[in-house]
């Protein structure tokens, strides 16, 4: 599974043309500002170009039906606020509506999906809870289920696993604090591990992205700055050119990532 | 009794967790309440008549003064009350799910400014005249609830693609002032027989004389309903945000235009039907949401049937508090609601 675009929305983005590879932690990143949001809304089929054209396994995106697309592709927004009090459970349930008839009732398999779903970012044991009564990162977490159980189909009789899934996360831990952060991206790596889940991330905290994401894309004002695995891309010139920040990047042994650590504003700002 | 709610609220959210089951529970329990409210309170009023004399069969028509007393007097006024307060009640959890605030009500958007405008002018100006066979009133009630539809509609659509619910919220307050200047203007060119009309029609009254209001109101409220049906999931899906509801296979903006017109067709009906009677829209889906989640799926059907049950019998207590005078529901359905949100401000932490 492919996805690539190009596509010129001449107020957000200009003329990119991007490719997300199969299988793999894609990160967008980029000054705020930048298109970040706008691009992964263009990739989960939210807006519609003005020009050019997005395209999921050669095809065309508007193509699919709303329905078909769902159970391609999950979006995850960056904060969730719900206005009526829905159990964690009716959440991740809701992740199946795609996969329903018009009139259909979620049935047993829906509910073990959604239970799995919700096994999978370890939120299983606050099934029943309300979903406004959980902290911040839980309730990233029973979000991030319900949109797996968008993706999440039997494979064999008593396993679940994606066979082809696209999951779109819109600065998933911007508004979280440390240990939940790791806990996001912890999950988030095991998903792509263990069920292989394509993964794009829009992020704009360097170390999330060095630590998670093995290819990024770099944007500015809308334009592709660098594209490519993410010791390559990343490095204290682009993170001079994109932020007007002087930054250390290093690797670092300990955690086996890029370390990138701000100094201080570039003189020419 | 909380620990009645609150026991109800467990075993119909957690244990039976077959969504089938829930249902058919919650409905069927719904359901009963309301046609026993509504089997029972033609039975009361100040003649008291009985069950068994209303359909002994054995007794001609025009000799069974209690069959009389039943199906003409008060049959109407309880089907009427049934139909008006399922209607606003099933609006305002449409309406409440469309705006995403649970303290929106039927009324929110315009549609009983328009509606009441409409009345207005019918009565002060003087066309009382029936018009097509149908009364005025609720005609013009009904023009005047369109006109305002329409004109928030297209002060919501003017400068945005979607259907913004906060560019919708204020074209309906909009409309609402406005209103209301415009219908206090008229009320002072009035005389003093047409304003105690006015006055009395703007309080809300169940009074209706005959099946005909009924049956005219019944296709429009028909299709509200028939719209109604193919929404819950899609409203569920909506109060995760428009953006997750739309990754989620939504087409936002269809649910939003049917969410929106169908809850205001159904207002509209219903208020030509019974004047603008508050609260039913607000305390009722309020009411639900804490009986048995939030699911609209649920919600949607039950608080059909609890406001049914609730305005009908608001309107025995407004036809027996005073007796023989026969109270405006709408009174009694304002009394209540100060203590409703009274309790509202106790339970928010």
């Amino acid at each position: 599974m492919n996805v690539s675009f190009s596509y010129n929305t001449t107020q957000v983005l200009n003329n990119i043309s991007i490719a997300v590879p199969h299988g793999g932690i894609t990160g967008v990143l980029g000054p705020n500002g930048s298109g970040k949001t706008t691009l992964l809304n263009l990739l989960g089929g939210l807006l519609k170009p003005t020009a050019g054209y997005v395209r999921l396994d050669k095809k065309d995106l508007s193509t699919f039906s709303r329905s078909v697309l769902a159970k391609k592709m999950a979006f995850v927004t960056q904060e969730t606020h719900l206005a009526f009090d829905y159990s964690v459970l009716e959440i991740a349930l809701m992740g199946r509506y795609p996969h329903l008839g018009p009139f259909q009732i979620e049935g047993p398999t829906d509910i073990k999906i959604a239970r799995e779903a919700l096994k999978i970012t370890g939120t299983r044991d606050l099934e029943n809870r309300p979903f406004a009564s959980l902290s911040g990162g839980e309730k990233q977490r029973v979000i991030i289920a319900s949109a797996l159980a968008q993706l999440l189909q039997t494979s064999t009789k008593y396993e679940f696993g994606i066979t082809e899934g696209l999951l779109l996360l819109d600065e998933p831990t911007a508004a979280l604090d440390l240990r939940y952060q790791l806990e996001i991206a912890a999950t988030l790596r095991s998903l792509n591990k263990n069920q292989n889940t394509t993964i794009v991330v829009a992020t704009h905290d360097l170390n999330l992205a060095a630590s998670l994401c093995d290819q990024l894309i770099l944007l500015r004002s809308g334009h592709v700055l660098k594209e490519g695995p993410t010791l390559k891309v990343l490095s204290a010139e682009t993170v001079r050119t994109l932020y007007n920040v002087e930054a250390d990047v290093r690797f670092d042994e300990n955690s086996g990532y890029l370390n990138i650590t701000p100094i201080s504003k570039s003189p020419n700002a | 009794m909380l620990r009645v709610i609150h026991s109800i609220r467990l075993a119909t959210k957690t244990r039976c967790l077959d969504f089938r089951w829930r249902f058919g529970l919650i409905q069927l329990t719904f359901g009963v309440l309301a046609l026993t409210v509504c089997i029972v309170a033609p039975l009361v009023g100040p003649v008291p008549i009985s069950f068994n004399a209303v359909f002994n069969s054995s007794l001609p028509f025009s000799d069974n003064v209690d069959a009389q007393i039943f199906f003409i007097a008060r049959l109407p006024r309880v089907l009427a009350g049934a139909l008006v307060g399922g209607a606003l009640a099933a609006a305002g959890v449409v309406l409440q799910a469309l705006l995403r605030n649970p303290l929106a009500t039927p009324f929110t958007l315009g549609v009983s400014a328009g509606a009441s405008l409409g009345a207005m002018l019918v009565l002060i100006l003087g066309l009382p005249v029936p018009i097509i066979g149908i009364a005025a009133v609720p005609v013009a009630s009904f023009v005047g609830s369109l006109g305002a539809v329409s004109i928030v509609y297209a002060l919501a659509r003017f400068r945005y693609q979607g259907l913004s619910t906060n560019v919708l919220l204020l074209a309906g307050v909009t409309l609402n002032s406005i209103f209301s200047a415009i219908i206090l203007f008229v009320q002072y060119l009035a005389d003093y027989t047409q304003s105690f009309q006015a006055i009395r029609w703007l309080m809300g009254n169940l009074d209706v004389s005959s099946y005909t209001p009924i049956l005219y109101a019944l296709p429009l409220l028909t299709i509200a309903f028939i719209a109604f049906a193919s929404l819950p999931r899609s409203l569920n899906l909506l109060t995760l945000g428009p953006k997750s509801a739309a990754a989620r296979g939504v087409n936002v903006l269809q649910t939003q235009r049917l969410a929106f017109f169908s809850a205001s067709l159904a207002t509209g009906a219903a208020v030509s039907l019974g004047g603008p009677i508050g609260f039913i829209g607000i305390i009722i889906p309020h009411v639900v949401r804490l009986l048995v989640g939030a699911d609209h799926r649920i919600v949607l059907p039950a608080a059909t049937l609890l406001g049914a049950a609730f305005l009908v019998a608001c309107d025995v207590v407004a036809r027996t508090f005073m007796s023989p005078m026969e109270l405006p529901v709408g009174i009694i359905t304002a009394m209540l609601g100060g203590p409703f949100f009274l309790w509202l401000l106790t339970r928010t932490r």
